[in-house]
C-alpha cells in the first residue's frame, strides 16, 4: 500500500526507504506466481562457495556430479519422476504459487503437482516421519518477512540438481521477504551436522510471473515423450 | 525410503486386497482412509461464515457403502460403457489388472473431485478456492470464482474448474477433461461436464455436495450425485508419492491398454543393490 502512495506522491527517497521493508506489503502480497531469478543447478554458500561438506557427503557429492557429466542419473530420484523434494523445488526452474491462508501457507509446485503445506498454527510440528517435503512450521515476523523452518526431510532426495546430498538429520530454515512487489527473496540456513561440518546459509531470489497461472504437470507422461524429468 | 510412498502396495493394483485393506482400516480407524494416524495439529476450528469452507474435511463413505469413492450403484452407462466396465470386472476376476491413470500415477480428476479418499485440505481467498489432497492419491485442485472458463483451455486430467456464489452455496463447474478419466470402470471423454453444489451445514461441520455428471459418451442421461463431507479437526499433511518405486512385480500381467500408461522406467527386482535400482527404457 506504501509503495503505491509513494508512486501517487512522486517521493522517490521515500518509497525506496519503504519497498525495502517487507512489513509494507500485506501478508497476501505472497501470494502469486513465482519462477526463480536466476539458474541455480547447484547450490552455493552466499560467499559462492561449495557448502561445507564433511568429507563422506562431499565424496558422494562429486560422484554424482561425475555421474551425471556421464549421463548417469540414476542417484536422481527425479529421473522416474519420484519426488524431489525441498530445497530443490525452491531452486528449480519451474514456477511455483503462493497462497497464504489463515491455517497454512501453501506452495504450489508446478512440478509434477506438488504441494508444501505450512503449518502456521504456531506449534512446532514433530516430523511424523521423513518426506520428501519435510515437516515444515512457519510464522510471519513483525517486519512483514515469513519464516519457515522444516525438518523430517528425507536423505533420498537430493538438494540440487548438481547432487548435494542430505541426510534424514537436515533442518532448513527459511525467511522470505519482499523485496519489492514483484521480487520474493528467499534467505536459506540449512543445519545437518551428518552431512555438513558446519551451518550454511543461501540466498535465491523470485520474480512475479504476471497473470501465470499453473499448468497440469504430469512427469511420466512427459518422460514418456522423450522430454527432461525436471 | 519414507513409509507413504506410491505403486507402495497391491493395494492399488489389485482390486480385492484393496478391499481387503479397506475394511481392516476402517475397522481399525472409525475415521476412515488415509491419515489416520498422522498427527494432530491444533487451532482448527469451522468457521462460522458460511462461505467460508477454508479447513480440513473428509468425505463420508457413500450411503449404502461402507467406501467413500463408489460412484453407486444402477448408473445409465452407455452400452460402450457397460462393455468396458463389464471387461474390466472379468480381468479383476482373473487377478488381472488393467493399467488406469490411477494405478499408473497420473492425475485421477471426477473421482478424486468426487470421493477423495484421504482428507482434503481447502485453502480459500477471494480468487479461488483450492481443494489439496497429500495422502494417498497426491491431487490439487484450483477453482477459480469466474464466470467464465478461459477459450483456449489446455485439455488436463484434472479439468478446468470455476465457481460462483449462488447465496451460500459455491456452484462448481468443471470442463477441459482430456479423455484420459476412468470413471465406474469405463472412460470418460473430453466432453465431461462436472458440476457440483456445495453448501455448509448450519453448524459448519459438514459440506453437503450434490454433483451432477454429463458425458454422452458413458451415461445416457446426467447423473447425479450426493456426498457429505465433515470437518476434521488439524492433521499434519502427509505425503504421498506414487511415483517413487515403480517395482517391476506392480506391473506384471498387467494390461497396457493404452501405450501413454507404459512405464519408462522399472525398479527391476532382485539381490544387491544394483539389481534392485530403478532402471529407464525407450520412452
Amino acid at each position: 500500500m506504501r509503495f503505491r502512495l509513494c508512486l501517487l506522491h512522486g517521493v522517490l527517497l521515500a518509497c525506496v526507504a519503504a519497498v525495502t521493508h517487507g512489513a509494507d506489503f500485506p501478508r497476501e502480497a505472497f501470494n502469486g506466481v513465482w519462477l526463480i531469478a536466476e539458474d541455480t543447478p547447484a547450490l552455493r554458500t552466499l560467499e559462492g562457495e561449495l557448502p561445507p561438506l564433511l568429507p563422506e557427503a562431499k565424496a558422494r557429492y562429486e560422484e554424482h556430479v561425475r555421474m551425471r557429466e556421464a549421463g548417469d542419473t540414476y542417484f536422481d530420484r527425479a529421473t522416474w519422476c519420484a519426488g524431489v523434494g525441498v530445497p530443490r523445488l525452491l531452486i528449480a526452474n519451474h514456477p511455483f504459487e503462493i497462497m497464504v491462508d489463515k491455517r497454512q501457507v501453501g506452495f504450489f509446485f508446478e512440478w509434477n503437482r506438488w504441494v508444501r503445506l505450512v503449518d502456521m498454527s504456531g506449534e512446532k510440528l514433530e516430523p511424523y516421519y521423513p518426506m520428501s517435503l519435510g515437516t515444515a512450521s512457519g510464522a510471519w515476523q513483525d517486519d512483514g518477512s515469513l519464516v519457515i523452518e522444516t525438518a523430517g526431510l528425507m536423505h533420498e532426495t537430493i538438494m540440487d540438481h548438481a547432487g548435494l546430498p542430505h541426510s534424514d538429520e537436515l533442518v532448513m530454515t527459511e525467511t522470505l521477504r519482499l523485496i519489492d512487489a514483484d521480487t520474493l527473496e528467499n534467505h536459506i540456513r540449512f543445519d545437518d551436522p551428518l552431512t555438513f561440518s558446519a551451518p550454511w546459509e543461501t540466498k535465491v531470489t523470485y520474480k512475479r510471473q504476471h497473470g501465470a497461472r499453473l499448468k497440469e504437470d504430469v512427469c511420466l507422461d512427459r518422460i514418456k515423450q522423450g522430454l527432461p524429468p525436471i | 525410503m519414507s513409509t507413504s510412498t506410491g505403486f507402495r502396495c497391491s493395494a492399488r493394483v489389485l482390486l480385492g486386497a484393496a478391499l481387503l485393506l479397506a475394511v481392516a482400516e476402517l475397522r481399525a480407524q472409525p475415521g476412515g482412509f488415509g491419515m489416520s494416524d498422522a498427527p494432530p495439529i491444533p487451532g482448527y476450528e469451522p468457521s462460522a461464515d458460511p462461505r467460508d469452507f477454508s479447513g480440513l474435511w473428509r468425505s463420508k463413505p457413500v450411503p449404502g457403502s461402507f467406501l467413500p469413492f463408489v460412484l453407486g450403484g444402477d448408473l445409465p452407462l452407455t452400452e460402450a460403457a457397460k462393455a468396458r466396465a463389464e471387461y474390466a470386472r472379468q480381468m479383476a476376476a482373473q487377478g488381472t489388472q488393467l493399467a488406469t491413470p490411477h494405478i499408473m500415477c497420473r492425475p485421477t480428476g471426477v473421482n478424486q473431485a468426487i470421493g477423495p479418499i484421504a482428507p482434503v485440505y481447502v485453502l480459500q481467498n477471494a480468487e479461488k478456492i483450492v481443494f489439496i489432497v497429500m495422502d494417498e492419491i497426491r491431487d490439487i485442485r484450483q477453482v477459480y470464482f469466474a464466470d467464465e472458463h478461459p477459450a483456449d483451455l489446455e485439455p488436463s486430467y484434472g479439468g478446468h474448474s470455476i465457481a460462483r456464489w449462488d447465496g451460500n452455496t459455491l456452484l462448481v463447474d468443471t470442463i477441459g477433461y482430456n479423455g484420459r478419466g476412468v470413471l465406474a470402470d469405463a472412460v470418460h471423454s473430453s466432453d465431461m461436464h462436472m458440476t457440483q453444489r456445495i453448501t455448509k451445514s448450519a453448524d459448519g461441520m459438514t459440506l453437503n455436495i450434490e454433483i451432477t455428471l454429463e458425458d454422452p459418451a458413458i451415461f445416457t442421461e446426467p447423473v447425479t450425485l450426493k456426498r457429505e463431507w465433515g470437518w476434521v479437526n488439524g492433521q499434519q499433511p502427509l505425503e504421498f508419492d506414487c511415483e517413487e518405486n515403480p517395482r517391476e512385480d506392480n506391473f506384471s500381467g498387467m494390461i497396457f491398454e493404452e501405450e501413454y500408461l507404459r512405464p519408462v522406467c522399472i525398479q527391476h527386482e532382485g539381490e544387491g543393490e544394483e539389481l534392485s535400482k530403478v532402471v529407464c527404457g525407450e520412452p
